[in-house]
């Protein structure tokens, strides 16, 4: 079990960039603490690489958007403790891809999102 | 070298941002990293040694294309930052492999009749439940291009017209040779010098006259593949060079057709499934071709006889296995076989997200954008043009008694099959060493089986430095077998 604290604005935030990009999958940066429990207080969005029809079925962020934001922050008290992105029309459930990808010890935040907007959040660590 | 260390990797590596690492390439600077922070070599390295897909290294902002900066000699001001990849992807219901599903539909297949004589000709095949008479009608209505009629196309085109595939397209514009029959079994001694694919025309229509056989006698290019299998169901591909291997993988690739891709090369071969339902292609396993001349055709390096036989056995079987429908199949693996030490393996093929072709965001949308020359690496126009001679200039310049050294980069045995008299032996791999033998106010001629390597050999003096004057002998010493010397004898 991950103990995680999501403040409502980050879930949010997370939520309409997930609404706008559908069909399309989003994705981001979680921003936040890691103490003994993980606290995400903020999102930074970042664009999806993937173009064309693809990028309703997998996404792609640049690391050197990532390193920018590192560099921003680093002052500033915050850390990156995770990553979010959407399944349009698909299960709150990493696929085989997402877990290739995981880095151990950080939080990945998964939105189900339909037409009808995000169906259900899930937290998952490798 | 300075390594900037992303935050999300920091904690395996001892929680600083930066470190100074006093090394000359990427390779021994992360060894030196992983030997401080052991327990970060399991983050770092799958079980098989290989970077992790998620560790992405920038050199002074630019992406590394791993193998190429990899080993490179690095200044000491390099900079250099580690950085996750961030990617994923939806789950797909079930995964690979999950249903089988044929690449002929039920209507084509419900519009396909037989006749008693096909009763009788198939019933191993309706005997077997898998198949059975619905699987025989989707194999007659089957349409499936073999791209190359030689050593693995002997094997795939005479099992396909047997297995009663319906349609069958043979690309071959070759003719066939003495050579070709040690190992192209379509063709015997009365087949010589006729064009491939009317000699395997008369071959499948003698097994089955019912079989609608086009023969296209005809290369391959960007210009002219997309008219050849546009309609297909599936390509298998019997190709035996870089060019055209990746010309149809690229074009199958954009137009969704199946390709069962098999290769050989002395006692080895490969089979392999590409472009099949979101599955891998060609370039994700093989993002380039090796540099050319380094790895010599099946026609420069040879193969055992009954090896085509083998993996265009296999090829076959995968095609049928993909018309019908049923079993495992190789889609996303590539199938190793070792003939000399009857051993296998089954290698999995991720689908490489950075794939300029069936990526997450391809470049390349069209073959004919593409110059697969240039590819392959059989175009020279960036570097300096590689002088020659043409086999009757060296020959003339033997003759003369001019002044020259000839080096010769064959391999032993080959060497052992036709000796170059007077020539210097010096593999490729040790040239730049030893270039202090080469004489550089004296022509030096290089020469090999078929002109090719000899070029690399002399592109990589010439990076090594040397300054001395350098000739390719065109050809190589397959085009220098015919030649008749005034002295005879004496040379060749």
């Amino acid at each position: 079990m991950i103990n995680i604290h999501i403040c409502e604005k980050a879930t949010e935030r997370m939520v309409l960039a997930a609404r706008q990009a559908y069909p399309q999958e989003c994705c981001g940066i979680l921003l936040g603490k890691k103490e003994d429990s993980i606290t995400v207080s903020d999102i930074r969005k970042a664009n999806n690489l993937v173009t064309g029809a693809q990028n309703r079925c997998h996404f792609e962020m640049d690391p050197m958007f990532l390193y920018q934001v590192e560099r921003e922050i680093e002052r500033s008290g915050l850390e990156i403790v995770g990553f979010y992105h959407s399944h349009p029309d698909c299960k709150a459930v990493p696929s085989e891809q997402d877990l290739h990808y995981m880095i151990p010890g950080l939080v990945y935040a998964i939105l189900s999102v339909t037409k009808d907007g995000v169906a259900d959040i899930q937290y998952f660590q490798k | 070298m300075k390594i900037y260390i992303s935050a999300t990797l920091r904690k395996f590596l001892g929680g600083t941002p930066q470190v100074e690492i006093p090394a000359s390439c990427i390779r021994k600077a992360f060894a030196i990293l992983l030997d401080l922070h052991p327990e970060a070599q399991n983050v770092f390295y799958d079980d098989n040694k290989k970077l992790r897909d998620f560790i992405q290294v920038y050199v002074n902002g630019k992406k590394l294309v791993i193998d190429t900066l990899w080993d490179t000699e690095l200044p000491a001001d390099t900079e250099i930052l580690l950085l996750p990849a961030i990617a994923g992807g939806a789950p797909v219901e079930g995964g690979q492999n999950a249903t089988v599903e044929s690449l002929v539909s039920d209507e084509r297949r419900k519009s396909v009749s037989f006749d008693d004589s096909e009763v009788e000709r198939f019933g191993k095949h309706l005997m077997l439940k898998e198949i059975g008479v619905k699987g025989q009608k989707r194999i007659k209505a089957a349409k499936v291009v073999v791209a190359g009629a030689g050593a693995l196309g002997s094997a795939v085109i005479q099992y396909l017209a047997a297995a009663g595939v319906g349609t069958i397209k043979v690309i071959d514009f070759n003719e066939v040779s003495l050579e070709n029959l040690q190992s192209q079994v379509l063709y015997g001694t009365r087949d010589l010098k006729r064009p491939k694919v009317a000699s395997a025309r008369d071959k499948v229509k003698n097994i089955n006259k019912n079989i609608e056989f086009i023969a296209e006698k005809e290369q391959l290019d960007s210009s002219n593949i997309l008219e050849q299998i546009d309609g297909y169901d599936l390509v298998v591909d019997c190709s035996d060079n870089y060019k055209t291997r990746y010309l149809i993988n690229d074009v199958c690739a954009l137009h969704g057709i199946p390709v069962v891709f098999g290769a050989i090369y002395q006692f080895e071969g490969q089979v392999g499934i590409f472009n099949l339902d979101g599955g891998p292609c060609y370039r994700c396993q093989y993002p380039s071709p090796p540099p050319a001349g380094l790895i010599p055709s099946c026609s420069e390096g040879g193969a055992i006889s009954p090896l085509p036989g083998i993996v265009g056995s296999i090829q076959a079987n995968e095609a049928l296995k993909l018309i019908l429908g049923i079993g495992e199949h190789l889609n996303g693996k590539l199938l190793h076989v070792d003939s000399l030490y009857l051993t296998s393996q089954i290698l999995k093929v991720e689908r490489n997200r950075s794939c300029p072709i069936c990526g997450n965001s391809p470049t390349i949308t069209d073959v004919e954008e593409i110059d697969y020359d240039e590819l392959c690496g059989l175009k020279t126009e960036n570097e300096i043009p590689v002088e020659g001679f043409t086999p009757e200039e060296l020959a003339k310049k033997i003759d003369n008694g001019d002044p020259m050294t000839i080096i010769d980069v064959r391999e032993p045995h080959e060497r052992a099959i036709l000796r170059f008299p007077n020539a210097i032996v010096i593999p490729i791999g040790q040239l730049a060493r030893r270039q202090k033998e080469l004489d550089p106010n004296k022509d030096t001629v290089f020469i090999c089986k078929q002109g090719k390597r000899s070029v690399l050999a002399i592109n990589t003096l010439r990076e090594a430095g040397y300054a001395g004057p350098l000739y390719n002998l065109k050809g190589g010493v397959d085009a220098m077998k015919d030649i008749m010397f005034s002295h005879e004898g004496a040379w060749l």
